[in-house]
């Protein structure tokens, strides 16, 4: 039924050695007859007949084997777009929520007068970005200080160094993080331990007689509200 | 013929499942594989633990950035079986990072990464990370107070890298802050997405097993050779093997009895971890600290120098990566003795030297101030009144004490005080307080005068031998 392999293939007789994939065993018994010493037979060449299509198209042999890398890739090809169907909507799903574009939203605090003069207070408000069932996740704090009459100086809580939240010691008018030893002075510049830079400003503001703060994403990396958003610095109303 | 033989019959006639486990289960192993050979074994038998105790705990656990904590608090405290369970996980996950570490280096103390089992000790090494990184996000999940700041914490790393550490934080926050989208996504993460993947890992790892063979216990005069080395291990399979069912088996079933009992006993004796405050974000009096088995790298990133920091945080894993993938492709070949190989047991006992000096740093973390200290008593100060005892107390209020000791009380940061008298001036004294330095803030603009007097006064009459300086 089928021309002799050897023969038909003969100026490049390894052709139909990686052809053995079981189910096309017999098409090519002839080839691997030839080369019964190989060590590919009991491999599986998932694409077949690689070199098989420049060697002899017209040959028969030789055309089973590039219709079964044909066929071969063809499969291999829908079943990518069969993953494609499947893993794009769901991977998009996943990832879309660290896709999002940063928020940034002023929040509400107290009314002026409720911050004495030169204290450093904790302060708490709702994130930028909060899902209906974040309980009390959706709240962060910041460090406020009330410099002046309507002047306000706000710090991120988390530390420059790997983001523990630093503790204000009005005593010994530091900021001391728990964690690996980070100490701030009270303008947020770097007094002792591994922070490389200061504590994060805040954008805050003064509007109708009440504190406003920016809230936005946690400080890290390189990006800083106060590098991202200048300006936003605002001191009176 | 008894009923439940023809059913086996019958089964095994339409299935063919004896005949396919069979030898698997009978493949020959080589004499003298001992002990050694159990802790691949005990590791998949605490990620059994994890698999079953996990799918318990998800009957009652809630993802939900507002309701985690309290479904964590009831599984420990109202739930029955819940604080067993719990607690069985918690242990399970400390066996599973104990024994994949041991059996880490067994098989790099036995060189069993060697032609031909390359891709046995890949596979390892991706389990390896997986638990790990199962084992940091597990605490996560706790959502307590503690956890809640340790995702920030993580995802600070990762900010560190360059280029895309912006992006990576957000992925790993899947958002710009701590919310339920953190949550849910750690959730899916240890519970579908790592678990499937070390399923498949474990399964690619013991088939890579099956086939290659566990390797026999090296000695001096053997070396790997590509070209014989596997008929060698046919002949010695053919000659001295022994079937793993029921002679490997059964020591792998003693040890892994010992390490379930050992979880179950650990569990019901000291149950699971306390879960803490809940998550506020706005509770600034946190403390995170990873769970014993990261204690460790805790203590590298509080100990390494200001400058190298950035360096070490990205390089240093991909180094370890690095040098984990290569190996076995550096070295492929050659004796696999120790005896032969010096520099394996010195790297086994380094490896091991270093995490435990950098465990028991992380668990004594003497870096941080300790928030938690108590004035020092009038008897600590010998005084109840005057120029000294002022000084204590300033030396208290001031914070000097969160870091630097005075005898047994207080922090261990800076050098104790408990000898100032001893050891430095009056002027040394004073310039260190005004100027800093050395991981100590400045205070000269936070000290009045008198309050600097009574300080340095208070320090100069700490001594533990004769007069002052």
């Amino acid at each position: 039924m089928i021309n002799s392999p050897e023969k038909v293939c003969a100026a490049e007789p390894r052709v139909f050695v990686t052809n053995n994939s079981h189910d096309d065993a017999q098409n090519t018994a002839g080839c691997d007859g030839a080369h019964p010493s190989s060590q590919m037979n009991n491999g599986f060449d998932i694409i077949g007949g690689r070199r098989a299509v420049g060697a002899g198209h017209h040959e028969h042999g030789c055309f089973v084997a590039s219709r079964r890398r044909m066929l071969s890739i063809l499969t291999l090809s829908l079943g990518a777009v069969i993953a494609a169907l499947i893993g794009i909507p769901s991977a998009a799903l996943i990832l879309e929520p660290s896709m999002r574009r940063r928020t940034r939203v002023w929040r509400r605090l107290e009314t002026v007068d409720t911050y004495p003069l030169g204290q450093t207070v904790a302060v708490r408000y709702e994130n930028a970005a909060t899902l209906p069932w974040d309980g009390v996740v959706a709240f962060a704090a910041a460090w406020v200080r009330r410099e002046k009459d309507n002047e306000f100086v706000a710090f991120a809580v988390n530390c420059a160094h790997l983001g523990c939240p630093v503790r204000w010691l009005p005593e010994a008018n530091l900021f001391m993080c728990p964690c690996h030893g980070g100490v701030y002075y009270s303008n947020g510049e770097v007094a002792a331990g591994p922070p490389p830079r200061p504590l994060t400003r805040l954008p805050v503001r003064v509007r109708e007689g009440f504190l406003e703060i920016e809230a936005g994403p946690i400080p890290m990396g390189q990006e800083r509200p106060e590098m991202t958003a200048p300006g936003k610095q605002e001191r009176t109303t | 013929m008894n009923v439940f033989r023809k059913i086996w019959k019958w089964f095994e006639d339409r299935t063919g499942l004896g005949a396919f486990i069979g030898p698997i289960a009978q493949h020959p192993i080589p004499p003298r594989s001992r002990w050694w050979y159990v802790f691949g074994s005990a590791t998949l038998f605490a990620f059994a633990v994890q698999v079953v105790t996990g799918i318990a705990l998800a009957t009652v656990y809630v993802p939900s950035g507002g309701q985690a904590y309290e479904s964590l608090r009831s599984i420990t405290q109202d739930v029955p079986w819940g604080r067993l369970v719990r607690g069985m996980h918690y242990f399970g996950a400390s066996a599973m990072v104990l024994f994949i570490g041991v059996h880490l280096m067994r098989v790099f103390w036995m060189a069993a990464y060697k032609f031909p089992r390359e891709m046995n000790w890949l596979t390892g090494a991706v389990l390896l990370f997986f638990t790990i990184v199962m084992g940091f996000i597990g605490q996560v999940l706790r959502w307590s107070q503690n956890a809640v700041w340790s995702a920030v914490v993580g995802a600070e790393q990762a900010a560190r890298v360059p280029l895309i550490g912006e992006w990576l934080a957000r992925v790993l926050l899947s958002g710009q802050s701590v919310n339920s989208a953190t949550l849910s996504h750690y959730f899916v993460l240890h519970v579908f997405i790592l678990p499937g993947s070390m399923i498949l890992l474990i399964g690619a790892h013991l088939a890579l097993v099956i086939r290659n063979g566990i390797t026999e216990p090296p000695r001096p005069e053997d070396a790997v050779d590509p070209a014989t080395c596997r008929q060698v291990y046919e002949d010695l399979l053919a000659r001295e093997g022994v079937p793993f069912w029921p002679y490997g088996a059964c020591r792998d079933a003693i040890f892994g009895v010992a390490v379930v009992l050992g979880v179950v006993v650990l569990a019901i004796i000291y149950g699971p971890p306390p879960i803490g405050l809940p998550p506020d974000p706005s509770n600034l009096h946190a403390t995170p600290t990873p769970d014993w088995y990261l204690f460790w790298y805790f203590a590298i990133l509080a100990l390494l120098p200001r400058g190298a920091e950035n360096a070490f945080m990205i390089l240093a894993p991909l180094f370890l990566a690095v040098v984990i993938v290569a190996l076995p492709f550096v070295a492929p070949y050659g004796a696999r003795s120790w005896r032969r190989r010096p520099w394996a047991p010195i790297m086994v006992l380094f490896v091991v030297t270093c995490i435990i000096v950098l465990w028991r740093a992380g668990v004594r973390e003497d870096w941080s101030p300790h928030f938690t200290v108590t004035p020092l008593t009038d008897a600590a100060i010998g005084t109840t009144s005057g120029l000294v005892h002022d000084g204590a107390a300033l030396f208290y209020s001031k914070g000097c004490l969160y870091c630097h000791a005075v005898g047994d009380q207080g922090g261990k940061r800076g050098p104790n005080m408990i000898d100032a008298g001893d050891r430095l001036t009056r002027d040394e004294i004073t310039i260190r307080m005004m100027n800093g330095g050395n991981g100590m803030p400045s205070y000269a603009a936070n000290l009045t005068p008198t309050q600097s007097e009574a300080l340095v006064t208070f320090l100069l009459s700490r001594r533990t031998q004769g007069p002052a300086r």
